[in-house]
């Protein structure tokens, strides 16, 4: 058996996730009511798209409230003055979550079996064609980048059977993700009811 | 307001073809208290009324009163409009009456 073999490189063999293809989130933020008397409460409800994850450089924040929101929920403000609300949330995009196919014949056509299983995978990324391995001796063929910084990265893919000795495939296609962070914003005004006294009636001059 | 128009013809028809001001210079208003917001909700927080009345050409002048019904100013001659409003302490001034004139002699 030939043991030197190689992943297929077929286009779009290395995949990436959604969070991969993330580029800009959207919020949404309502109010109960657009219009309401002095000291009434509205109950304010946002929402993001996708969930904003939470971590320390993602969330969102709200103009009524101090700290950081929930990716999603509702708050009830009490309304003073007529006020315009914001929320503003800011996805990270630092993940990358990769895929591949398993290879399943070597280079010289031989199925890959037997000593050869199970395979295991080297995801390398880096600036484009000068990757390093990230991560070896993965078994599954998902991987998940969780970067801590902007900037682009570019990722392959070898694989590697359980003989030692054995030279590892041949990368995959070259796969390259942009990471920045993303803000969006949403807005809900509340105004004031106008309410005020009815006019005196019987108004005359004597 | 549903009943300003019927008080707004009863008061032209008695005061503004004539003066109904006294000769002494003096006007003396009298309402009567609303009992409503104009959402129609009960006021139950009436502070008090504003008097606004102006000369013919002139400005405007206010004069913010306690709980009272009646208010008695003392003027130069010419003719001049009123107003009042009723003020609520939760929500402000209120609606206008409908405006009435006089003239001191």
């Amino acid at each position: 058996m030939k043991r030197f073999f190689k992943l297929l490189t077929l286009a779009g063999m290395l995949c990436a996730g959604s969070a991969l293809a993330q580029s800009v989130g959207t919020v949404a933020l309502s109010a109960s009511a657009a219009t309401v008397k002095p000291g009434g409460t509205v109950t304010l409800t946002w929402s993001t798209t996708p969930t904003v994850d939470g971590t320390a450089s993602s969330g969102c924040v709200g103009s009524w409230a101090s700290g950081a929101l929930a990716a999603g929920g509702s708050a009830v403000v009490t309304v003073t003055a007529a006020t315009t609300y914001t929320v503003t949330c800011t996805w990270d995009n630092l993940t990358a979550d990769l895929s591949w196919t398993a290879p399943t014949q070597n280079t010289d056509g031989s199925a890959i079996a037997g000593a050869q299983l199970p395979l295991t995978y080297t995801v390398n990324a880096g600036a484009s064609g000068k990757e390093t391995v990230l991560k070896s001796g993965i078994a599954a063929t998902t991987y998940t980048d969780q970067r801590t910084a902007d900037g682009t990265v570019c990722y392959t893919v070898v694989a590697v059977d359980a003989i030692a000795a054995d030279s590892p495939s041949d990368p995959t296609n070259e796969l390259c993700a942009t990471f920045a962070k993303a803000t969006a914003q949403a807005s809900q005004s509340v105004t004031l009811l106008s309410t005020k006294p009815n006019a005196p009636t019987g108004f005359v001059i004597r | 307001m549903r009943h300003l128009g019927i008080l707004s013809a009863l008061v032209l028809a008695s005061c503004s073809s004539t003066p109904s001001a006294p000769a002494s210079g003096t006007v003396t208003l009298s309402w009567v208290a609303p009992t409503r917001l104009n959402d129609g909700e009960a006021l139950t927080d009436l502070a008090g009324y504003v008097v606004t009345y102006s000369k013919a050409g002139g400005l405007k002048q206010s004069d913010a009163l306690s709980l009272v019904n009646s208010t008695t100013l003392t003027l130069p001659a010419g003719t001049y409009s009123f107003y009042v409003q009723a003020v609520s302490l939760a929500y402000g001034v209120g609606e206008p009456s409908q405006t009435l004139t006089a003239t001191v002699p």
